[in-house]
């Protein structure tokens, strides 16, 4: 490993791997305990959290996956861009506008055929 | 030192992960148990410099991959395996499966010789200061250009056939696509929703309906 940098990364990873016991530690030192048979209930949004956690999920949000994955590896594509902008210049952002562009049209047609609408 | 420190505690990690991923006694603790493999997999590729791979890696697989395992495990319900018999005869075609990929993989790294891809010390010392990442930006928009914009055409086709299969639902009593069989040829016919979807510009009503006498030869499949 010889490139610079690491020691903000592993502070980073160090920070993010400790704050949610941090979280988790500073609420039960100030939070007050009035404890009620509601409040020991299981918070589900409002739902009643009774029945199987196992359910069946509706495959309708199977798009919502597969459209994610599509943008995850254009910020793949974006990342290389981004890391060598000042280099590359005004023609690689030419080139990536168009390729943002290109992605941009399946969204336009995802909003078009109302893929995005909740049905 | 510090390298070779942070090799054995990914490497641990990983060790320790791939086994929940196998022994886990629900799919969904594998699932998530993967993503651990995945993430301790990038640290290995960031300990070997290349930090575009170890990005890559974190993306795709640590998030986009479980992403759609675990939609396919939410899909599917998290049903244990009923059939207990033959256990004995799965256990071994596992093994000689697993053993012989190992012994594939261990024999095409051995294999593989690294000096016929010969890079001047230059270019070593300009990767290791600024690292894959720029050096792949830089030649992504000078030399591969075209295939770079490939791509974005090729993710907007997965991308407008993810829509198209997965918009509509059909059933076996609403079937997309039907079959029927006509003057002895087997006659494709799109519904009308899925025409209306596609866009689909048809001339003539009359094949909207096939006709009552050839009901009975009418095979369906649904889409």
């Amino acid at each position: 490993m010889h490139l610079t940098g690491y020691p903000v990364f592993f502070v980073l990873l160090l920070f993010c791997g400790l704050f949610p016991f941090l979280l988790f530690a500073i609420s039960q030192l100030v939070q007050i305990k009035r404890p009620t048979a509601y409040k020991h209930e299981t918070y589900e949004s409002g739902m009643k959290p009774y029945g199987e956690a196992r359910i069946r999920f509706d495959v309708k949000f199977y798009l919502y996956a597969l459209l994610f994955i599509l943008f995850d590896i254009e910020t793949i594509f974006l990342f290389p861009w981004a890391v060598a902008y000042e280099k590359v210049g005004v023609f690689a952002l030419v080139e990536m506008l168009i390729f943002v562009g290109i992605l941009a049209l399946g969204i336009v047609y995802a909003w078009r055929k109302g893929a995005l609408r909740w049905q | 030192m510090f390298e070779s420190t942070l090799f054995w505690i990914f490497a641990t990690v990983a060790i320790g992960a791939a086994l929940g991923v196998v022994l886990a006694p629900s799919v969904l603790y594998s699932a998530l148990s993967l993503i651990v493999v995945f993430f301790s997999i990038a640290a290995f590729f960031l300990l070997n410099n290349a930090d575009f791979l170890a990005t890559a890696q974190v993306l795709v697989y640590g998030v986009g991959l479980t992403i759609v395992m675990l939609f396919g495990i939410m899909f599917t319900g998290d049903t244990p395996l009923k059939e207990k018999a033959g256990k004995l005869g799965r256990l071994l075609i596992a093994s000689i499966s697993s053993v012989a990929l190992f012994a594939l993989i261990f024999t095409s790294v051995l294999g593989f010789n690294i000096k016929q891809f010969p890079a001047s010390a230059q270019w070593i010392r300009e990767l290791h200061e600024q690292g894959s990442t720029l050096a792949i930006g830089q030649l992504l928009f000078s030399k591969y250009v075209l295939p770079f914009e490939v791509a974005s055409i090729l993710l907007l086709g997965a991308m407008i056939g993810a829509i198209l299969l997965s918009k509509k639902t059909f059933t076996s009593q609403e079937p997309g696509l039907t079959f029927s069989i006509q003057e002895g040829r087997l006659k494709p016919t799109l519904s009308a929703e899925w025409r209306k979807d596609v866009g689909f510009v048809d001339a003539e009503v009359a094949t909207e309906e096939a006709p009552s006498s050839t009901e009975e030869l009418k095979k369906e499949c649904s889409l």
